[in-house]
């Protein structure tokens, strides 16, 4: 296999929070690389720091120590203009609870990125992609929760960003819903090429992904290589 | 409850201070009405205040006679009152009005120090204001100047009396000023001329128990002495005014009512903009801590405990909010609406009062919020508890019908989010046009307001009357003096008398203006257009056709208050002014209706000397245009003040209400400009993606706030005083400033909120589903 150069590398980094005299050490001397086109799958229990490791590489929350690279520039540099540019541009985020614009349609929520200016896909093209073309004229509240996880996905990849992070996609699904968006996510990575980062609780996600980043207490436990990953239609839970 | 409170600190502010601006606005309108109208009362009844006067020229012995035999009369009573001079101590001479009696029976005196008056006393009582300006004591010795005779007297006493309530000496004063001048008292054996003319009879009725609130059968009363009286006393101009009449019973009744609508628009709008801020506050708060509710319900608390509980919230902070109004509006505006009463009305019993009416309408305003709240609530408080915990999705819908037009797909991001937010919180968007509405219609009205004064003042002594000079002739001044005044100062004459002119169902007082050739007393038709006065009719002004119900092409029916038959003339034209309210004619037509002219003012714009006042038994008065435009501006300067407290008022709506719904709509969208921030939305593009469903707001509520205004300044102007009229057209800068200051104020206040935005932690907001 042809050795690609790493998108992401993280550099001794960490992160405290601060409430009153309260401090908690969320990640403690972080280094980690994923490579361009991998699909890495953060896991760990709850409160071990991998969602805090997602929004830092999101530019959601900015480190209180390391560096973080992305394609050679570094983020922890960046000033909220450029890590907002950066957001638009080149990450698509998924969360748990979707978030989508509940005042907006399917097909709206997808097409919001072409507001900033940024280049997309065809919306409707991108709803195909996650099967709901037909549902495109819906309202979030008229949708189903894997439905609105969908939508929240194509509004994620609409953009066609570098850099898809997807934070438990399916943590409130049931299996069978949460097996379509795992294989929608999967197929972001294999088949069209985008680096795909998600965290997850379920060690059973760990088969379909091509590294797997264990984290425990805000560090990095263990790093596992995947060389034969798993079908996502293939998982049980 | 505390804590709901603390974390909902703006909404439940907002609703206190509405509360609390509503009492305060009525309480202190309130305290000051119930107490001057207690106050009247009281004054009335002590002096046993007279219930009809008859003025004529003179009466006789076998006159009062008459008038005390008639049935319905208890006692009556000789009086005269005529304008003269006191000579200072400082050597100053300052007006005096000297009234002389016989009996004082009816409209007594209250006196205050000295001795009281029996018939045949001499000396002389001063009244109370007049003696306290000039350190005038029992026991001095007072130089007085009457009918160009110089004599003196000593006082006797210090007084007050009901008729001199609202005094005004003479017409150089548009509003009373006391101290600067006084009235007296003295027998009438001490007139110093060569014999009295007693000029009128007081009468106090026997079915006429109460003083100032009179009933439905004392009004009749009044009206059935009047006519026996008319038809009792056969003399040639006589006039019968009943106490209703009077003019400081007219203007403090006038008084009441403005005050009476004060107290009950404005306090009742604020209370309608509270309740819409319990429904919209309530019902979130509610639908925020469903799991807590459905937890509470489910650990055993009944469905009354958790109603009670949220109803509470309400009722406290209402509550609060209207006791604390009502305490802090009692001793601020009430204090000073007080004092400001207190200036134009002489009363030794006016004090301000707490009624009963503030509780009253504190604990309505509570119940009423207890019951808003209730409904807004009970829908998800009657659920049972796994009904509760269970979460419900949030139902929103599109922007309707808009939807379906072609404009839709035109409309950008920013605009459909916002218009589909609007949609979706119609409650809390159309409360925040209200409060819009309301602060810029205030705003209309203040600006327009202060406006239509000033232009007033120009608009009477420069555009209607620009006369330098009015020589005012007594009664007895036949028309060849006046008529030579005229032509001595190459003047306009024209003769001013009381009318009562029959309307479509009711009658009333106004003037009858009558004018001679010039060019010095002008009209102006309701466009402010200068008019000429009909030669085949009379004009009747706008705001006397209004009250009486007349039409111009009418023919319109008046009569002198001492005569009994009607006279009858078409009104072909419809005149404006500020002032002078009832009917004008020219002379022609005048005398065309078979009526003698009289004239008893010659406008001038020739330089008067002031000294014929004294000097010239047949001059009462000569006033400057100067003088007259003095007393319209100290009116205008008492109106400043209004102005100044409705900009506060409509400021502290404008401010309360925006910012409320503000953060009420910025806290519920924290998610979605969260999401945004993550999508890669700059804090400058959200806030003004915010900033653009405010402007939506103001815009709408401002452009319908400045329609309305002019009509609020319609109200108020009308309310203000009963006499007073106005053409109701704005300069662009009342508007201009009203759409600016709203503007701005929005822009401001939503500025504020929206900074917020840079300061949303998106990991923090976008945590859970709650």
């Amino acid at each position: 296999m042809e050795e690609t150069r790493p998108l992401i590398v993280f550099e001794n980094v960490g992160k405290i929070y601060r409430t009153g005299s309260v401090v908690y050490e969320a990640l403690h001397d972080v280094n980690l690389e994923i490579k361009e086109g991998e699909l890495t799958v953060l896991l760990g229990p709850s409160g071990a720091g991998k969602s805090t490791l997602l929004n830092l590489l999101g530019g959601l929350d900015a480190a209180t120590g390391g560096k973080i690279y992305f394609g050679g520039e570094e983020l922890t540099a960046m000033d909220d203009k450029r890590l907002g540019r950066f957001r638009a541009k080149d990450v698509g985020i998924v969360f748990q609870f979707y978030n989508l614009v509940p005042t907006l349609t399917a097909l709206e929520n997808v097409d919001l990125m072409s507001d900033l200016g940024v280049e997309i896909m065809d919306p409707l093209k991108a709803l195909e992609m996650v099967g709901l073309a037909e549902r495109k004229d819906n309202f979030p509240s008229q949708l189903s929760g894997g439905q609105q996880q969908r939508v929240s996905i194509a509004r994620a990849v609409a953009k066609m960003p570098r850099l898809l992070l997807c934070d438990e996609p399916t943590g409130a699904l049931d299996t069978n819903t949460g097996r379509e968006v795992l294989k929608i996510i999967q197929d972001q990575s294999r088949v069209y090429g985008k680096t795909v980062v998600m965290v997850t609780h379920n060690s059973l996600f760990a088969e379909i992904a091509d590294k797997v980043v264990y984290v425990k207490n805000g560090t990095i436990e263990k790093i596992i290589i995947n060389d034969e990953p798993k079908d996502a239609e293939e998982i049980n839970w | 409850m505390l804590r709901d409170l603390r974390q909902n600190i703006i909404q439940f502010l907002s609703i206190f201070i509405m509360c609390f601006v509503a009492l305060f606005v009525f309480e202190a309108f309130d305290s000051d009405t119930r107490g001057f109208g207690d106050g009247v009362d009281t004054y009335y009844r002590s002096t046993n205040f007279l219930d009809m006067m008859l003025a004529s020229e003179g009466f006789t012995g076998e006159d009062l006679i008459a008038v005390k035999n008639l049935p319905d009369v208890e006692t009556a009573e000789l009086r005269t009152a005529m304008n003269g001079k006191v000579r200072l101590s400082s050597g100053t001479e300052a007006k005096l009005e000297f009234n002389f009696i016989g009996d004082n029976n009816v409209s007594q005196m209250l006196l205050t120090e000295g001795e009281p008056y029996d018939p045949g006393d001499p000396g002389i009582w001063i009244d109370r204001n007049f003696a306290g300006a000039k350190n005038i004591r029992v026991g001095d010795s007072l130089s007085l100047i009457l009918d160009g005779t110089e004599f003196t007297e000593t006082v006797r006493g210090i007084m007050d009396n009901p008729e001199h309530m609202y005094f005004m000496i003479d017409e150089t004063y548009a509003e009373p000023e006391y101290g600067e001048y006084g009235f007296a008292y003295l027998d009438g054996g001490e007139y110093p001329g060569e014999s009295l003319t007693y000029d009128r009879i007081y009468v106090d009725l026997n079915s006429v128990d109460n003083q100032f609130f009179l009933t439905g059968e004392e009004e009749a009363a009044l009206d059935s002495a009047k006519v026996d009286i008319m038809g009792t006393i056969s003399k040639t101009a006589l006039s019968v005014i009943k106490k209703t009449e009077e003019i400081g019973y007219d203007s403090m009744k006038g008084e009441m009512e403005y005050n009476l609508m004060m107290e009950t628009i404005f306090p009742g709008l604020f209370v309608f903009i509270a309740l819409l801020g319990v429904m919209t506050t309530m019902t979130r708060l509610v639908t925020r801590q469903r799991t807590l509710i459905g937890a509470l319900k489910a650990l055993g608390f009944s469905r009354e405990a958790v109603m009670w509980h949220y109803i509470s919230y309400a009722v406290v902070i209402t509550l609060l909010g209207s006791t604390a109004g009502a305490v802090v509006g009692y001793w601020t505006l009430g204090v000073q609406l007080h004092a400001n009463m207190n200036m134009f009305y002489s009363n030794p019993y006016a004090r301000m009062k707490l009624s009963i009416l503030p509780f009253l309408l504190t604990a309505g305003i509570s119940v009423l919020a207890g019951l808003t709240n209730y409904f807004a609530c009970r829908r998800l408080l009657s659920k049972n508890a796994s009904e509760i915990l269970k979460p419900e999705p949030p139902a929103f819908a599109g922007a309707g019908f808009i939807e379906k037009t072609f404009l839709w797909k035109k409309l950008g991001f920013a605009a459909r989010w916002n218009l589909r937010d609007v949609n979706n919180n119609r409650l809390r968007t159309v409360t925040g046009i209200l409060g819009v509405i309301m602060c810029s219609s205030l705003m209309v009205a203040a600006f327009g307001s202060d406006e239509l004064s000033h232009r007033s003042e120009h608009w009477e002594y420069n555009e209607l009357n620009p006369a330098a000079y009015t020589i005012g002739f007594s009664p007895d001044a036949d028309y060849v003096t006046v008529y030579d005044y005229a032509r001595q100062y190459r003047g306009q004459m024209v003769e001013k008398e009381q009318v009562e002119i029959e309307g479509n169902g009711s009658s009333r007082l106004y003037n009858l203006v009558v004018v001679d050739k010039g060019n010095l007393y002008r009209f102006q038709d309701e466009n402010g257009n200068y008019m000429e006065l009909p030669e085949n009719g009379m004009a009747i002004s706008a705001k006397a056709a209004e009250v009486l119900d007349l039409k111009k092409g009418e023919v319109i029916k008046f009569k002198f208050p001492d005569k009994k038959e009607y006279i009858e003339a078409r009104a072909t034209a419809v005149y404006k002014s500020p002032g002078t309210q009832g009917i004008v004619m020219t002379r022609e037509f005048y005398e065309g209706l078979k009526q003698e002219f009289k004239p008893n003012i010659v406008y001038t714009d020739m330089t008067v000397p002031k000294n014929y006042e004294t000097e010239r038994p047949e001059v009462a008065n000569v006033t400057s245009k100067e003088e007259y435009m003095r007393a319209a501006r100290d009116k205008t300067e008492s109106m400043n003040e209004s102005v100044v407290y409705t900009m506060i008022v409509s400021v502290v709506i404008g401010i309360v209400v925006m910012y409320n719904m503000g953060v009420l709509s910025f806290v519920e969208k924290t998610r979605e400009i969260a999401t945004l921030k993550v999508l890669g939305f700059t804090t400058a593009k959200i806030r003004w993606i915010l900033q653009q469903q405010n402007i939506f707001i103001t815009g709408t509520g401002t452009a319908v706030g400045l329609m309305l205004g002019i009509k609020v300044l319609g109200v108020l102007e009308g309310a203000s005083d009963p006499d007073a009229d106005s053409i109701l057209q704005l300069s662009p800068g009342p508007y201009i400033y009203a759409f600016f200051l709203a503007f701005v104020l929005s822009l401001i206040v939503n500025a504020a909120i929206s900074s917020k935005v840079k300061d949303i932690n998106m990991v923090e907001a976008l945590k859970g589903v709650e």
